[in-house]
């Protein structure tokens, strides 16, 4: 029962944009420091243009994601690329956080996200005022190279400090692990191919990398425009007035921006934000930011952190889109979740979406009974041609795997998390229709077998796809681990990558999917 | 440095175009006059410096332009060096041939803009080395161009020495044909040019720079570093070629 926090730039606006809150990490002993900075470019204020970046956070117990996007200059308005490829893929790795894609999945989404995303750029009527020589390039760049951004986006699991990151094009990273040489720290700079691009017009060349990290101090991505930031986490080269110091330089030359978390022994008081239950709806500003009262102690307990919706504070001035926060807690809360967010992608452009369609949709099975290993299900789903159906909701034991959003017949593909545990049932909907997944318990008992070993490791007597992907634990389970930080053993490997290689960086190009 | 500087709002790119407009430019020329493709030419070299200086909605001043066309005198069509943003607003030339050919008044007049605008250049960032782009159809009648053209390739900026790109437009320039502009690597020898003018002409273009010759392989093309920048046109797949050319330009994303 998570309290969530979401952050998003704003490219319209031409002051220097910058987020910091901190969440308590599972364990109760160390804080995680999310924070996140953006300035467009310099050349966008005086037309007063939306920069070309697209920053967006999202904080949870136990995990926090972040994208940075970078639309390409030189395509058909590239900020809409990278606004709506941030935007899917923080849903997408949201979604994903306790079995985060590998590259190979991960591909594949980006293609789907680029079809809905072409229709779009090709119905964008251009505005009247332009003239004729520039109305000809930008409609040739349309159908050449479309609209294009390059991305760099991390799943962060904050108890087991593993780091899962994403990176197209020259977007950066830099992550900060305690894991090195004399078991001091050490910090990388990790950049993928930097011809990587998304693109509307069926033309991505993704050249997509995938970088595993354990270990993990903290970790900064960013646009190439913010240089060196977040090489050095020390406190007064990184916060808020160091960046305000920054930006204007690095906005002479580029859109800047970031996003960064930080795990910190202690909550630093330059956080200007703090997750807690309580919530002042007029909060003192610090900064030019608004933010929320600082909690107790006793507020910041996982166990009492609220199962509700609560906007995190005001809107900060001239934000565009602020859909702060929204409950898991309840499938009614995360129906409404999703149906928002569906409904603000695009502003006006598309109205709010509904998961009663007024067509007939039919899942061939609506019950679905899974053994104790988990399993990968495919189902039919039957609907007329141009019938939209939607998948929402679910546990966190339960992964889509397939477009979340279809129109006509389809399959629906979902993945069923090992138990370890008693039996259990969740439920998602799928076009109005509710499945319900039986799983029963695991007569052998929790496993004694390191985590390592059983992560996304397929079974060899199954022949019907089956996939086994990390146990979620329950949250009540996570409130009874002790404080101190475990060893590396004990840590769950965030992916099937990490079962089979050596500690440390794995630069997994475009992994296969585990068999099925 | 090493024709390395990227175009930017900071350091533009200079293109000076000396283009040639005399009496024999309304010849023919695979069914429509030469002065016509030129024309087409340069509206589509325009549409690409605008792309490539497109950020959203925003045109970075990545080229500094200046057109002169010549015949019996040299007339300045744009006013002035403007840059790209501006010329979008002024909205593209349209050039009509007229009497005889005084090359060297034109490249006179190339030389002096060249001159003002090198010594307002600052030193840093480095801007691009600029470039003249000559587009004629045929023997000079005015005095000879090339002490002049020779006193330009002198000039430039740290990045290198003022570039000067030669297109020549018409039939049979070449001894073997250029069948495929797609692939074709660019006139590498003297030799290779069958046309006494192209090959005077051929003695002043400077070589292609691997930098322009990157860009230049993005778009499609198979110049090759160190090619001439002498553009043989005899169709008008070569004078896009040609003009696409002359806006290589290394820019960043």
């Amino acid at each position: 029962m998570n309290q969530v926090i979401t952050r998003a730039s704003a490219q319209e606006s031409g002051e220097p944009q910058y987020y910091q809150f901190s969440i308590p990490a599972p364990g109760g002993a160390q804080w995680v420091s999310v924070s996140l900075g953006y300035r467009r470019s310099a050349d966008f204020d005086r037309a007063n243009q939306p920069g070309q970046d697209y920053a967006i956070v999202r904080a949870g117990y136990g995990s926090v994601i972040g994208v940075v996007a970078d639309g390409v200059s030189q395509s058909f308005y590239g900020h809409f690329a990278a606004e709506f490829v941030a935007e899917r893929l923080l849903e997408y790795l949201w979604e994903r956080r306790k079995a985060p894609p590998s590259a190979h999945q991960l591909n594949r989404i980006l293609r789907e996200f680029e079809g809905e995303f072409k229709t779009r750029i090709d119905r964008y009527v251009l505005p009247a005022r332009l003239q004729s020589l520039q109305r000809h390039a930008l409609e040739q760049t349309r159908r050449q190279a479309g609209s294009q951004a390059v991305f760099a986006a991390f799943v962060l699991d904050t108890e087991a400090k593993t780091l899962r990151l994403f990176e197209v094009g020259d977007a950066l990273a830099v992550v900060h692990c305690s894991r090195g040489e004399n078991n001091g720290s050490h910090s990388k700079v990790i950049q993928a191919d930097h011809r990587g691009r998304w693109s509307s017009a069926g033309r991505s060349h993704l050249l997509l990398e995938e970088i595993n990290e354990r270990d993990v101090k903290g970790i900064v991505i960013k646009s190439d425009g913010a240089k060196d930031w977040g090489v050095s986490l020390a406190s007064h080269k990184f916060n808020e007035t160091a960046f305000f110091e920054v930006a204007p330089e690095f906005a002479s030359y580029d859109d800047v921006s970031f996003v960064a978390a930080v795990f910190q022994d202690e909550r630093s008081e330059e956080i200007s934000a703090i997750v807690g239950d309580g919530f002042n709806p007029s909060p003192p500003p610090v900064m030019g930011i608004p933010i929320a009262p600082e909690p107790t102690p006793q507020s910041l307990a996982p166990s009492s952190l609220p199962q509700e919706i609560y906007p995190h504070g005001p809107k900060p001035a001239k934000r565009r889109r602020d859909w702060t926060s929204f409950a898991l807690g309840s499938g009614a809360g995360f129906l409404l979740a999703a149906v928002g967010f569906l409904g603000l992608l695009w502003g006006k452009v598309i109205p709010f979406k509904t998961n009663k369609p007024a067509c007939k949709v039919t899942v061939s099975k609506i019950q679905v009974p899974v053994a104790a290993a988990g399993t990968t299900m495919e189902l039919d789903v039957s609907a007329d041609k141009n019938c939209k159906w939607l998948v929402i909701g679910g546990p966190s034991w339960i992964t889509i795997d397939s477009p979340h959003e279809r129109s006509g017949d389809g399959h629906l593909v979902f993945l069923v998390s090992q138990n370890t545990g008693d039996k259990r049932e969740g439920s998602f909907e799928v076009g109005g229709n509710t499945l319900l997944v039986k799983q029963v318990a695991d007569i052998n008992g929790p496993s004694s077998s390191p985590d390592s070993e059983r992560v996304n490791k397929p079974q060899e007597n199954d022949s019907k796809n089956t996939q086994v992907t990390a146990e979620q634990k329950p949250t009540q389970k996570k409130t009874e681990r002790p404080a101190a930080p475990k060893k590396s053993a004990e840590r769950p490997a965030p992916a099937k990558t990490k079962a089979t290689k050596s500690p440390g960086t794995s630069r997994g190009k475009r992994q296969p999917e585990t068999q099925k | 440095m090493a024709y390395t500087a990227v175009a930017t709002g900071k350091t533009p790119a200079l293109i000076v175009y000396l283009l040639d407009i005399s009496g024999s430019m309304d010849e023919q020329l695979e069914g429509i006059s030469k002065i016509e493709h030129v024309n087409q030419a340069i509206e589509r070299l325009l549409v690409r410096m605008v792309q490539r200086s497109t950020k959203g909605e925003v045109i970075s001043p990545r080229y500094r332009l200046s057109m002169i066309a010549y015949s019996d005198e040299p007339i300045d069509i744009l006013g002035g060096v403007h840059t790209i943003d501006e010329i979008v607003q002024l909205g593209k030339p349209t050039l009509s041939a007229t009497n005889s050919t005084d090359t060297a008044a034109a490249f006179e007049m190339a030389r002096d803009i060249l001159r003002r605008e090198i010594a307002q250049m600052g030193p840093s960032p480095v801007p691009p080395a600029p470039m003249i782009c000559h587009l004629t159809d045929g023997q000079f009648t005015g005095p000879d161009p090339e002490p002049i053209a020779r006193e330009i390739m002198q000039m430039g900026t740290p990045d290198g020495p003022v570039l000067i790109e030669n297109i020549y437009v018409g039939p049979n320039l070449t001894t073997q044909p250029i069948y495929q502009v797609e692939t074709w690597g660019g006139v590498m020898q003297i030799n290779e040019l069958s046309d006494q003018y192209a090959k005077r002409l051929f003695n002043i273009s400077s070589a292609l720079p691997a930098s322009y010759a990157e860009v230049i392989n993005e778009m499609g093309y198979g110049l090759q570093r160190g090619a001439k920048m002498l553009i043989p046109s005899s169709n008008k797949d070569l004078i896009e070629l040609a003009f696409a050319m002359s806006g290589a330009t290394p820019t960043g994303r």
